[in-house]
């Protein structure tokens, strides 16, 4: 038999439900995953900027003030070094992990955490900031 | 949780890329919710362990969030999504095992394989498919428990479709010829 050939290859259904027990994920699931995750891409959307509008008249003027927004966003991590503090995974660089590993201490701690909304949107205000100036031409 | 939403992922992968900042949560939120166990039990495949699986999990959808927009440059679906949240969660499940046997002072050994389980008194089923390659036992576990098609699962694993056609016909001839189960495919 030509193992490459299109065949309806079949599995009987007392193997295939094994199979399938065997391998149930419901068992292992935790809420807190959630939270961290949920709040993680929250943190991460509201820190995006909104999509650019219709042009107007007003463009090449904003155009203008967004070059010297952007000139100055790239000549910031040349100033300043990256906060160690953001780096919340240890993993030696600032990106939307260290997002989600403060989302994942405060969905295990709570409030007892010390860890706000706030601080968590922040930092991924930071790492947009961040991602953006490496992504500038 | 309000009831499930009803978009394809394409639609809200699309709504992810550029959509404003509630509606983009909302749809990431959709996407997590519809592939979540399949990640899960993907990771708890390479783990076995419950935690280092949650964590996986974790990790798997941060990569999938990071290919959106700002940071990422968007995310244009070629094929369905388990197939590119397959080797991101294998990829994050391994990472976080190596880790912990690191910790644990143990070596890496055959920790990209997919490790078998087979407790002492194995139910003949059990014992047959754990005694399959972990190539052979990968693609029966993606045909058959994620309802992958076999182009699906070349993306998947990133290999020809015919290594998968070949891997999937050897893993039914050896289940089909192994004396313990032989009775299932001829009753």
């Amino acid at each position: 038999m030509d193992p490459t050939a299109e065949q309806p290859e079949t599995l009987p259904p007392a193997i295939a439900s094994r199979l399938r027990r065997l391998d149930r994920a419901e068992a292992i699931f935790d809420p807190r995953s959630d939270r961290a995750v949920l709040e993680a891409a929250r943190s991460y959307f509201a820190a995006r900027p909104a999509a650019p509008a219709r042009r107007s008249r007003w463009a090449l003027p904003l155009g203008a003030a967004a070059a010297v927004l952007l000139a100055a966003v790239l000549v910031r991590p040349l100033v300043f070094h990256t906060p160690s503090a953001d780096d919340v995974d240890g993993s030696g660089r600032v990106d939307v992990l260290d997002v989600l590993a403060l989302a994942r201490m405060r969905a295990a701690g709570g409030d007892a955490s010390g860890i706000t909304d706030t601080r968590i949107e922040e930092l991924a205000y930071r790492i947009v900031a961040l991602d953006s100036a490496r992504r500038a031409p | 949780m309000g009831p499930a939403d009803r978009r394809s992922d394409e639609e809200l992968v699309a709504v992810c890329n550029v959509g404003d900042a509630h509606e983009a949560a909302r749809a990431f939120e959709s996407l997590y919710r519809r592939h979540r166990d399949f990640v899960l039990r993907v990771a708890r495949r390479f783990t076995r362990d419950r935690e280092l699986a949650l964590d996986a999990l974790q990790e798997t959808f941060a990569y999938l969030l990071n290919k959106f927009p700002p940071a990422g440059s968007g995310l244009t679906l070629t094929a369905r999504l388990p197939t590119l949240l397959y080797p991101a969660a294998k990829n994050a499940a391994i990472t976080a095992a190596r880790k912990a046997r690191r910790a644990a002072g143990a070596g890496d050994a055959e920790l990209d394989e997919l490790p078998a389980e087979v407790p002492s008194d194995a139910e003949p089923i059990d014992a047959a498919l754990t005694a399959l390659s972990p190539e052979r036992r990968e693609v029966v576990t993606l045909r058959f428990v994620d309802d992958l098609s076999l182009a699906e699962i070349a993306v998947a694993l990133d290999v020809p479709l015919g290594t998968v056609k070949s891997r999937l016909h050897l893993a039914l001839k050896e289940l089909r010829e192994d004396s313990r189960i032989k009775d299932l495919f001829d009753p």
